[in-house]
């Protein structure tokens, strides 16, 4: 029988280390790459996941079963990335992947370095150059819809959930989702991806 | 029928499939009839798609990552022992316990389930108990209860022991109507 998340959330309340261990195999991988959607840094992600799970452990004994463990979990999370994010634009850092190398020249840095495009096929290179606009538009939006919409795109979190992992209303949640997809579609044009240039046809 | 800008906030939710049954229905019908909603609808999907070409670029945690944070919470675990007196700990082990009873109600898992329908079998079982035994041990069974309502001057309530069959009950006894 599996142990729920909220009875191993108990016995860590407890000291019981083994039991959040479990905790951790279970939601690291959502965890880190639901940071890593939302900023976009893969080693600062690394650092972020961990400080999520130690202030589990440490706030272990605030932690009530009225809501779900993962729910509380997400809400660690959102907030160390929205403290991030603006962190991140107050002092303009950018992480390597979105750095270019000059105005003219879009490619970024990082690929260029790891990769060599002229042995990539032509699909393979436009489907990753589709992903870094769509990261660039995801990344241009303001920081609770950009959270918001990867949690419901990325993580298929519900609404109910989103709404107390941004400690927001529900219908807030609803018009953030509704905004945040409006606004990438009007970003996605803006950047020329393809296919919503179809769609606007 | 709704409108318009009744549908087009609800599209997002109706992609998310977050809308009730009823509500479906209705934006299914005006789609249907609307081509300028449909439009809107055909965007907003075509985003959501795009989005998810991203849905495959996974990151795992590095080989390390969960022995260094162990580590981390090991030390943390270790200072609160040597720090917080054992009467507190104790008192902290059986709060986590009254805890834990108190919500497992609220949540699905398993664990309250069985405790619910444990909890509710006994409440049915006491309840047929206690009503069988006021049904079989009552002599004068016969005798019912007439509640007394409440009137403007007075404000309790009176339980009287009448027969049934006594229709002119206060008529006789040449009490003050209550009707008046």
């Amino acid at each position: 029988v599996r142990v729920s998340d909220e009875e191993l959330m108990m016995r860590c309340r407890n000291g019981d280390i083994s039991a959040f261990e479990l905790l951790v195999s279970r939601y690291k991988e959502p965890i880190i790459n639901f940071i890593n959607h939302s900023i976009g840094d893969y080693h600062r992600s690394e650092d972020l996941a961990q400080e999520t799970f130690l202030r589990v452990f440490k706030n272990s004994s605030r932690y009530t079963p009225k809501s779900y463990f993962k729910n509380w979990l997400y809400k660690i999370a959102a907030n160390l990335c929205k403290n991030e994010i603006r962190d991140r634009n107050r002092h303009g850092l950018t992480s390597l992947d979105t750095l270019t190398m000059n105005e003219e020249d879009e490619t970024p840095i990082a690929s260029v370095l790891l990769s060599d495009h002229s042995q990539m096929p032509d699909f393979l290179y436009e489907k990753k150059e589709q992903q870094r606009l769509i990261k660039q538009a995801i990344d241009k939006l303001p920081e609770t819809q950009r959270l918001a919409i990867i949690m419901v795109t990325y993580q298929n979190l519900r609404y109910d959930e989103i709404s107390y992992a941004l400690n927001c209303s529900l219908s807030a949640v609803k018009s953030l989702i509704y905004r945040a997809r409006q606004n990438l579609r009007n970003l996605l044009i803006d950047l020329g991806v393809r296919e919503s240039y179809n769609a606007k046809m | 029928m709704l409108k318009c800008d009744q549908v087009k906030p609800l599209l997002s939710e109706y992609i998310d499939r977050e809308l009730t049954l009823w509500k479906m229905q209705m934006v299914r019908l005006h789609l249907k009839s609307c081509p300028d909603c449909s439009r809107e609808l055909a965007l907003l999907r075509d985003t959501d798609k795009l989005l998810k070409l991203r849905k495959n670029e996974v990151v795992v945690t590095s080989n390390h990552f969960t022995e260094v944070l162990l580590a981390k919470v090991s030390i943390i675990a270790r200072n609160e022992q040597n720090n917080v007196p054992f009467s507190q700990r104790l008192i902290g082990k059986i709060k986590t316990y009254a805890v834990w009873f108190k919500y497992s109600f609220d949540l699905k898992n398993h664990l309250s389930f069985v405790w619910k329908a444990s909890f509710t079998l006994l409440f049915l079982i006491t309840l047929i108990g206690l009503f069988s035994l006021s049904s079989f041990h009552r002599p004068d069974y016969e005798k019912k209860y007439e509640i007394v309502k409440k009137t403007k001057t007075v404000n309790f309530i009176k339980v009287e022991f009448v027969k049934p069959d006594t229709q002119n009950y206060r008529s006789k006894k040449n009490l003050p109507s209550f009707d008046s």
